[in-house]
């Protein structure tokens, strides 16, 4: 039987835009297998962000239910999906989303400060997973000091500090020249391959669509393909 | 610890707003400025006052015209008992020696300058010990006066402020008759008792023309005697005696022991205390509206970061105590300001006191002042940070990553 890490039941997301109700949603039901590499491939405006926002609990459907390795989340507290967030799920933004005031090591650690972890074993570990997407001379640098891509790969070595089940990155390619994002596609890449990690990632751009072991295409809330390659 | 992280995003926050976080300081500092510097100055005065009222022993009573809930009449009422009257207090069980202290203001002629100043008559031969031993006054220059001799005692302020230049062993006119100085005594504490003219109290009938009475005898009890009980006795006596003099209107009087005085003394003291200290508690609610303010604006600058915070696990409570620790600093760093200037200022104070005659003063300053200002600039700042801090916690973390 295989191992269900996401599913998801008749989610449906509306969003009050004044008067107007956007059904951004409809009626999404879908699974994300452990260990899986997943791409949800939309057009802007397609769903897609809302549909990662989803499953990696930032956010609650306003009908259906998404289950998170077995449980049910659709109705958790703020600070229960939290509590999920900050254990089993690590973010790759296309922003970066890097705390400015934070050096690289710093903003690396933070995540495993929320989950108790004593200062120095999170440091030690900040500084491993910053050698491993090759960032071992950056540790104390500023984010304004480092280039796009080295500010991608210090956002890709936090998501990993907490050990999550699952990475997800929201167009982690979309700020970087293709040269960079390439090599961000390919650390990437490893931590599916090499570590087995469950990878998810929303984008528009079908070259990253090959990478994945599943493509979930989506458009105007649908999932109009679900196709395993 | 989480505590690191916090504390250096909360400092670096501060650092990237220096002029606005400095500004919002600037509140604080001002706030607890004024708050602990008045107190310790109203403090520091207390004491002093207290100092004064604590030379006068135990064992002597003030009986004063007026009545004691009355300040008003009780410290400008007239020549109020009469020879009989103090007859009445020298009478009284327990009482041993008694002072008709007077006074009255004559011409006081010095080296051709005349100043109209007070004199204040009382028997040297009775009085000086109980001035000396009882109320702990001393001379800074010469001697007391010599019984049977016309000399005068003056006070400090005399020679600084009416006749610059006396000095123990000059001679002054006291209504044209001719006194030498025999002292010049130390401050006293009140600038009334300072700017006066002490002479014997026969000398004193001489000069002023006052026949007899005394406008605030005071009486020293004997060895063994309780002031209240002589108080007491001393109260029930003169209303007799007014009494049987058929002189039932004449005003009210008080007999105040040395510990209703400064009992009194203290609670007026404290009085003021409170209302200075409450008045410049409305800076400090001004600063702590700056830190909201402050806070807020914060917030709404950071909600991105919030937004990151909340994505990578950052549960309500640690956002809470991340702006939190930011507005408590704000405050800690505000009252580490404000002590340093209002103590500082208070010291100065106690500097110019000392080159300066006028008056006594020591800057109180202690250990509870300093940490209770500190705790409280911080309490300030926590409290001021709390609702924007609340407004921080419960950002939806999906619409703060998407802000700018």
């Amino acid at each position: 039987m295989k191992d269900i890490l996401i599913k998801t039941e008749g989610v449906c997301k509306d969003y009050l835009l004044g008067k107007v109700t956007l059904h951004v949603l409809k009626n999404i039901d879908l699974e994300i297998e452990k260990g899986s590499f997943t791409v949800i491939l939309g057009q802007s405006g397609s769903g897609k962000s809302t549909l990662l926002n989803l499953i990696s609990a930032l956010d609650v459907p306003t009908k259906g239910r998404v289950f998170f390795d077995g449980k049910d989340i659709s109705s958790l507290s703020p600070d229960q999906l939290a509590d999920i967030r900050g254990k089993k799920v690590g973010f790759v933004f296309q922003q970066f989303n890097l705390l400015q005031q934070l050096t690289a090591i710093e903003n690396v650690a933070t995540p495993a400060s929320f989950q108790g972890m004593p200062y120095e074993k999170r440091m030690e570990e900040a500084e491993k997973f910053l050698k491993m997407v090759g960032l071992g001379d950056r540790v104390d640098h500023r984010p304004m000091e480092l280039s796009g891509g080295e500010q991608q790969r210090v956002a890709v070595a936090r998501s990993l500090i907490n050990d999550p089940e699952v990475v997800v990155a929201d167009e982690p390619t979309g700020n970087v020249d293709s040269k960079t994002g390439g090599k961000i596609l390919d650390i990437v890449k490893k931590l599916h391959k090499e570590q087995g990690r469950t990878i998810i990632v929303v984008t528009h751009d079908t070259n990253i669509a090959d990478l994945a072991e599943r493509i979930i295409n989506i458009k105007d809330g649908e999932i109009v393909g679900n196709n395993v390659r | 610890m989480i505590f690191r992280e916090y504390f250096r995003l909360a400092i670096r926050n501060i650092k990237a707003r220096t002029l606005r976080s400095w500004l919002t300081v600037l509140g604080i500092i001002v706030g607890v400025f004024l708050v602990s510097g008045l107190f310790s100055l109203s403090e520091g005065m207390k004491e002093a006052v207290m100092r004064e009222l604590r030379m006068m022993g135990g064992d002597i009573i003030m009986v004063m015209p007026g009545d004691m809930t009355d300040m008003v009449t009780m410290l400008i009422g007239g020549m109020d008992f009469s020879d009989s009257d103090l007859r009445a207090i020298e009478r009284t069980r327990g009482v041993d020696v008694i002072v008709p202290f007077t006074w009255k203001a004559e011409m006081v002629r010095y080296e051709g300058e005349s100043k109209n100043i007070l004199i204040s008559g009382l028997p040297v031969h009775e009085g000086t010990p109980i001035l000396r031993d009882d109320m702990g006054w001393t001379t800074v220059e010469g001697e007391w006066i010599s019984p049977g001799r016309r000399e005068v005692l003056v006070g400090n302020l005399v020679p600084i402020e009416l006749l610059p230049g006396l000095r123990a062993g000059d001679r002054i006119f006291i209504s044209g008759r001719p006194y030498d100085v025999s002292g010049v005594l130390r401050s006293i504490g009140n600038r009334q008792d300072d700017s006066m003219i002490v002479m014997d109290l026969d000398e004193f009938y001489t000069v002023t023309g006052v026949r007899d009475g005394a406008q605030a005898p005071m009486v020293k009890i004997g060895p063994g005697e309780d002031p209240q009980d002589v108080a007491q006795a001393l109260r029930d006596n003169l209303e007799e005696t007014r009494k049987r003099r058929g002189d039932a209107d004449s005003p009210g009087f008080s007999v105040i022991t040395a510990d209703a005085a400064y009992e009194m003394v203290s609670a007026v003291i404290g009085i003021i205390q409170i209302v200075v200290v409450g008045l410049a508690s409305i800076a400090i609610i001004v600063g702590a509206l700056g830190i909201m303010n402050t806070m807020y604006t914060s917030v709404y600058e950071r909600t991105k970061e919030i937004g990151i915070l909340k994505a990578v696990g950052a549960k309500r409570r640690d956002i809470v105590s991340v702006f939190l620790l930011e507005a408590g600093m704000i405050g800690l760093a505000g009252g580490i300001g404000g002590l340093i200037l209002g103590l500082g200022s208070v010291q100065f104070v106690e500097l110019y006191a000392q080159f300066h005659p006028l008056f006594y003063f020591e800057a109180y300053i202690s250990v509870y002042l300093i940490l209770f200002s500190l705790f409280f600039a911080i309490l300030v700042g926590c409290l001021s940070g709390f609702l924007p801090a609340l407004r921080a916690a419960n950002l939806n973390p999906v619409d703060s990553l998407r802000s700018e």
